[in-house]
């Protein structure tokens, strides 16, 4: 069957390519300008697929807890959004910080903090100005213990000389450390939460534009407008938009569905595929049909304990066995060939063309020939530990199953849960593993969690001085176009010498949005930056 | 309710003679009739599936995505194109081979234990019955749930969870029959006569408790088979790409309103072979026990 | 009586105990532990990071000190918090326990009219068409997985476009939106609860009307309607206790996978998740929760024979 869509689908193989270039630029499919003015008021709600735990920002990177978080808080920096910003593309934004300036070493970082912000009237803090002793305070939480931690690891001091002033020195140049600072995790709270003031896990006091009144797990997260949101819109206008937001923790894909078609929900947040799409689509009017891709990636470690996996003829050949763009437009209806970094950061990934060619141009007879060559020429038999995250994923591996067996080799599926599978991947205790990468959104992060030694992702154990030489020269490069063409040339680099893991497939993701919801821009960083000009039609 | 349907107990007799009699009973029982009518039909789809089905069940045909039921795929496709009518087939010989061996497994560790338990009643008695009462204190799905997650999906810890989940009812039924027939002269003749324990049990004891056990033991059988769909419906039971009916079902669920085959025909199949025991489980009470027509 | 209640509690205590023990000890066995689960998605994470947040929860003691604070504090009355969210246990489970409980409370009165009055119209017919299509229907039901039925509720809902309402809401909060919410998986749960007591009740009534007394009665006049109401009812009420008794658990294992379907955040979706995660606090109590609605609810059926027959009212004390 494999074959058959090889002998009989070049056309349909080109048409494949052509529609993954094209979903590949991850530019939302933006609704023709409207020439109406923004209405203040109204509400919307929005399903995030899991309950906040607690509201602890450094206790947990959980979507569910930072995705509601950002609505109530900000950070140093944010990223911007709008028409002309794609959804992996990171633009710095001032946020609680108005302006910055970065010394000619790149070894200082002045931060100018934006005068006039007040916490939100929640007790203990009260509406009390914000000031840089808070930055100080919630920096130095992370520091010491907050999931954050990694997130500093240049950082050498951080310093207030005024109550508007931040100053960071750093140990080396590290050109991420803006993108860091606006990191999904990096919220600024006020200094009473790690003075005991307040239980932060429970309360949320920000500076953002709303305020959650009320949280029940399981049922619901209630803001209200922050009245003294120090936000304003291009035009002048005070924001947000909106007096209400709801967002409903559905976790049932079929609960969320019907929900959507039903109205009760406005913007869409999480998995859904484009056959489901198409049924909404049908069902409701003048649906918004937004599409970006993934910042996750599936990715197959193969641990090179396990003797074949050791040569690296024998990942070439698994490589070109895999069908990756027939499989993510039969699975997941659309998406993008995966990269060493993934193809949602448009401006680091490698190009298309080129990670099509390197991961996503099957060729069975030359795979079969490379693993002969290295005396494999009957194939083996391995242990593939795949990760349970959901049904899509799983139909992937049973992909890569029948792509495999097509070459002689056989893939023995093993199904664990995400927290099992991440300890065995630690434990180096696997032959093959299909898991879906975390959703990073800078190069450097791929590359110092998978390729670095220690790194939490670099399950294979990789330790190779050359790379590790030019993972740290990128970080010092401050210059864009240069820094790009070493990320690139770090890829291939990886790509030629390593293949491992695999990168297989970024999935397209839908964000449909009623028809009544208008300035809705998703974006790969979790806290909804754009909700703050989101409107609604009465 | 089962412990209601207690047969008479009789003095032991050639095995051969007494299955015959039971299979001419449940043909002669309407309802016995249909129950082995329906389950040889479900028994030879399960058996002879590489047969009967079509397709390999694991094969991608990947331009027949979601397909609706036609004269090639009687029960349409899934979304990677797999035939869903051998899946099914295949599915139910799953959930057969799952049910069959934990009733095989509680019927011989749950029935000893019951056995001895009742023969020989003090202390250890009294251990077994709270080891018992404390499986049986939490329900049998969340203690089959707990297990499952904590093995790994596989068709052999399926097996296991079911079975822990499903012993406790067969050791305390059993025991409480083995009370009863324990109480009866020959039995007491055989004791004192200085026979061994263990050959009482099992060439009195044995013979008497086969009816409520293959009573027990069919009802078991479509519980088992519930449950196993229950664990791979939530993705701790028989593992990918082996079809089982419950994660056929949970991959139907993505598609409800939109490819509703996925869901109907894995749930008949489900439906049908838990109908099939449960009547056979009927009509042997119906036979083995006439008083409770 | 009194003594007898006593006994049983005590009883249902030391078992408890056990379970607590066996699940502490097990389900550390699992690879993977919270620390390691809520710092995936972080990029920068460091291995102190990882050793630190363990400290911080005491997962690095040996398990033995584990297990006697925990068991320490949950003699004082104190369940901890979950390891997941910082929450106390004691909350959580409380608000999962409500929804579940109303949903197998709601299922059974639903089973108790349906089968009461399928059973008795089934006893009433004797012999008739509609008495055999009444007993097929009650053979199907009982045969129809919970599972199978709820997916079928929700693809019939979507094909006639009804839409249950969402966020959850409990009763107390909103009861019109609660009750339309819980009627779909009540049913689908009930089918079974109604299933076997129609049988049953239709088996007890007609074993009454075979009795001497009913006779006479009937030789006397009185109507055959009155007389299975008044007398086989009553005969029916210490098997229907009996099974609604042994149907509990049965629903009770329904409720975790029709909470999966439905999306109510009861117990069976607090354990499921707390599996996931692996908050063994959460795990644990939600276990032991399981234990302690099965042990009351069995007391309670024992106390009601006692209620309804006063001979065993007698036997027992």
């Amino acid at each position: 069957m494999n074959q058959g869509l090889h002998a009989g689908g070049a056309a349909l193989g080109r048409a494949l390519r052509a529609l993954a270039a094209t979903a590949a630029l991850a530019l939302p499919f933006a609704p023709a300008a409207v020439a109406e003015a923004p209405r203040p008021g109204g509400k919307v709600t929005i399903n995030v697929h899991a309950d906040a735990p607690n509201f602890d920002p450094l206790a947990s990177t959980e979507f569910g807890v930072h995705s509601r978080l950002g609505l109530a808080m900000n950070r140093l920096i944010d990223w911007d959004t709008g028409d002309d910003i794609a959804y992996g593309e990171f633009v710095a934004k001032p946020a609680l910080a108005e302006s910055w300036e970065i010394s000619e070493d790149g070894l200082t970082y002045t931060f100018h903090l934006r005068q006039g912000v007040v916490w939100q009237d929640v007790a203990p803090v009260s509406g009390r100005a914000f000031t840089s002793a808070d930055v100080l305070a919630t920096y130095e939480a992370m520091r010491a213990g907050g999931v954050q931690k990694g997130l500093f690891a240049a950082v050498d001091t951080i310093t207030a000389p005024d109550d508007h002033t931040i100053v960071m020195t750093l140990k080396r140049k590290n050109v991420v450390l803006l993108q860091n600072l606006a990191h999904q995790n990096m919220w600024i709270l006020p200094a009473e939460a790690f003075s005991g003031g307040y239980d932060r896990n429970l309360t949320v006091i920000g500076t953002g534009p709303w305020i959650i009144e009320r949280n029940e797990p399981g049922v619901v997260t209630h803001y209200v407008r922050n009245p003294t949101y120090f936000g304003k819109s291009d035009t002048g206008d005070a924001l947000p938009y909106l007096d209400e937001v709801d967002i409903l923790p559905i976790k049932d894909l079929n609960a969320r569905i019907t929900a959507f078609r039903g109205g009760q929900i406005d913007i869409w947040f999480g998995p859904l595929n484009l056959t489901q799409m198409e049924a909404i689509k049908a069902a409701v009017p003048g649906l918004q049909d937004v599409r970006t891709i993934s910042n996750t990636q599936g990715e197959i470690f193969l641990n090179p304990a396990f003797a074949p996996f050791a040569d690296l003829r024998v990942r070439q050949a698994m490589n070109l066995a895999i069908d990756r763009l027939a499989m993510g437009e039969v699975i997941r209806g659309g998406g993008a060939v995966g990269g060493v970094v993934g193809p949602a950061l448009a401006r680091q990934t490698l190009p298309d063309d080129e990670r099509i060619a390197l991961y996503g141009t099957p060729d069975p007879e030359k795979a079969r020939a490379l693993l002969a060559e290295a005396g494999f020429a009957d194939g083996f038999t391995f242990e593939f530990t795949v990760l349970n995250y959901g049904e899509e994923f799983v139909r992937e591996a049973e992909w890569i199953q029948q792509d495999l067996a097509a070459i002689g080799i056989t893939a023995e599926i093993k199904m664990v849960d995400t927290v099992a599978g991440q300890a065995l991947g630690k434990e180096g205790n696997f032959q093959g593993m299909y898991l879906m990468m975390s959703p990073f959104a800078e190069a450097n992060e791929y590359f110092t969690t998978h390729y670095l030694k220690g790194g939490i992702r670099n399950y294979t154990g990789i330790d190779d001085p050359a790379l590790t030489a030019l993972i740290e020269e990128q970080q010092g490069i401050v210059d864009p176009a240069a820094r790009q063409e070493k990320i690139w040339e770090i890829q291939r680099y990886i790509a030629a010498t390593h293949q491992n893991p695999l990168p297989v497939w970024a999935a397209v993701l839908l964000h449909p949005a009623q028809a009544r919801v208008h300035g809705w821009h998703p974006m790969l960083t979790q806290g909804f930056p754009s909700l703050p000009e989101v409107w609604v039609d009465q | 309710m089962t412990g209601a349907a207690l047969p008479p107990a009789v003095a032991p007799a050639r095995r051969t003679s007494r299955t015959l009699a039971i299979l001419r009973g449940l043909i002669r029982d309407p309802v016995g009739c249909t129950a082995l009518v329906i389950l040889s039909v479900v028994l030879v789809a399960a058996l002879f599936a590489p047969w009967i089905a079509q397709f390999d069940p694991l094969e991608q045909s990947r331009r027949m995505i979601l397909k609706p039921p036609s004269l090639t795929h009687w029960f349409g496709t899934d979304d990677i194109g797999r035939d869903v009518f051998s899946r099914a087939l295949y599915g139910t010989r799953v959930s057969l081979f799952v049910g069959l061996m934990v009733v095989v497994l509680t019927m011989s560790t749950g029935g000893m234990i019951g056995m001895v338990s009742g023969y020989v009643g003090g202390w250890a008695d009294t251990v077994i019955q709270r080891l018992v009462e404390i499986l049986d204190t939490v329900p049998s799905l969340v203690i089959s749930l707990f297990i499952a997650a904590m093995l790994g999906p596989s068709v052999q810890n399926v097996i296991i969870a079911v079975t822990i989940g499903q012993f406790p009812r067969f050791v305390r039924v059993i025991r409480a029959e083995m009370i009863k027939v324990r109480m009866h002269d020959y039995i007491a003749a055989a004791r004192v006569i200085g026979a061994p324990g263990l050959r009482i049990i099992l060439t009195h004891g044995l013979p008497n408790l086969m009816p409520t056990a293959l009573v027990l033991g069919s009802l078991a059988f479509g519980v088992a088979i519930m449950i196993e769909a229950a664990l791979s419906f939530l993705g701790v039971g028989t593992p990918p790409p082996n079809p089982s009916l419950g994660t056929m079902l949970a991959q139907g669920t993505r598609f409800i309103g939109i490819a509703p085959w996925l869901i109907i025909f894995p749930g008949t199949m489900l439906t049908i072979s838990v109908l099939a025991l449960n009547l056979i489980g009927d009509a042997l009470r119906d036979v083995l026990d006439p008083r409770q027509r | 009586m009194l003594t007898f209640a006593l006994r049983r509690l005590v009883l249902g205590f030391l078992v408890l105990i056990a379970v607590s023990i066996i699940v502490f000890v097990t389900f550390r066995l699992v690879p993977g532990d919270v620390v390691s689960q809520q710092l995936s998605e972080a990029g920068a994470v460091t291995p102190e990071l990882l050793a630190q947040k363990r400290a911080q929860l005491g997962l690095d003691q040996p398990i033995l000190v584990q297990f006697t604070r925990w068991a320490g504090a949950v003699l004082a009355g104190d369940f901890g918090t979950s390891l997941w969210s910082a929450r106390p246990v004691f909350d959580l489970i409380g608000a999962a326990v409500v929804p579940t409980m109303q949903l197998a409370v709601v299922a059974i009165l639903i089973g108790l009219v349906l089968g009461l009055a399928s059973g008795v119209t089934s006893a009433l017919w004797r012999g008739t068409p509609g008495d055999l299509g009444l007993r097929v229907v009650s053979t199907l039901a009982l045969a129809i997985p919970q599972l199978w039925l709820g997916l079928l509720t929700l693809t019939g809902l979507a094909a006639v476009g009804y839409f249950i309402p969402l966020p959850y809401r409990t009763f107390l909060s909103d009861p019109v939106v609660n009750l339309q919410q819980v009627i779909f998986p009540a049913v689908a749960l009930s089918l079974g609860v109604a299933a076997a007591l129609s049988r049953l009740t239709r088996s007890a009534m007609l074993e009454v009307a075979e009795a001497d007394f009913m006779r006479a009665a009937r030789a006397r006049g009185v109507s055959s309607a009155t007389l299975y109401l008044g007398h086989g009812l009553k005969n029916a009420l210490i098997p229907v206790i009996t099974l609604l008794g042994t149907q509990f658990g049965h629903l009770l294992s329904g409720t975790v996978i029709i909470e999966r379907i439905f999306n109510i955040p009861g117990l069976g979706n607090l354990l499921f998740e707390a599996v996931a995660s692996r908050d063994y606090t959460v795990v644990q109590a939600a276990v032991i929760t399981y234990g302690l609605i099965t042990i009351i609810v069995n007391l309670l059926v024992d106390l009601s024979y006692g209620v309804v027959d006063p001979r065993v009212r007698e036997r027992l004390s």
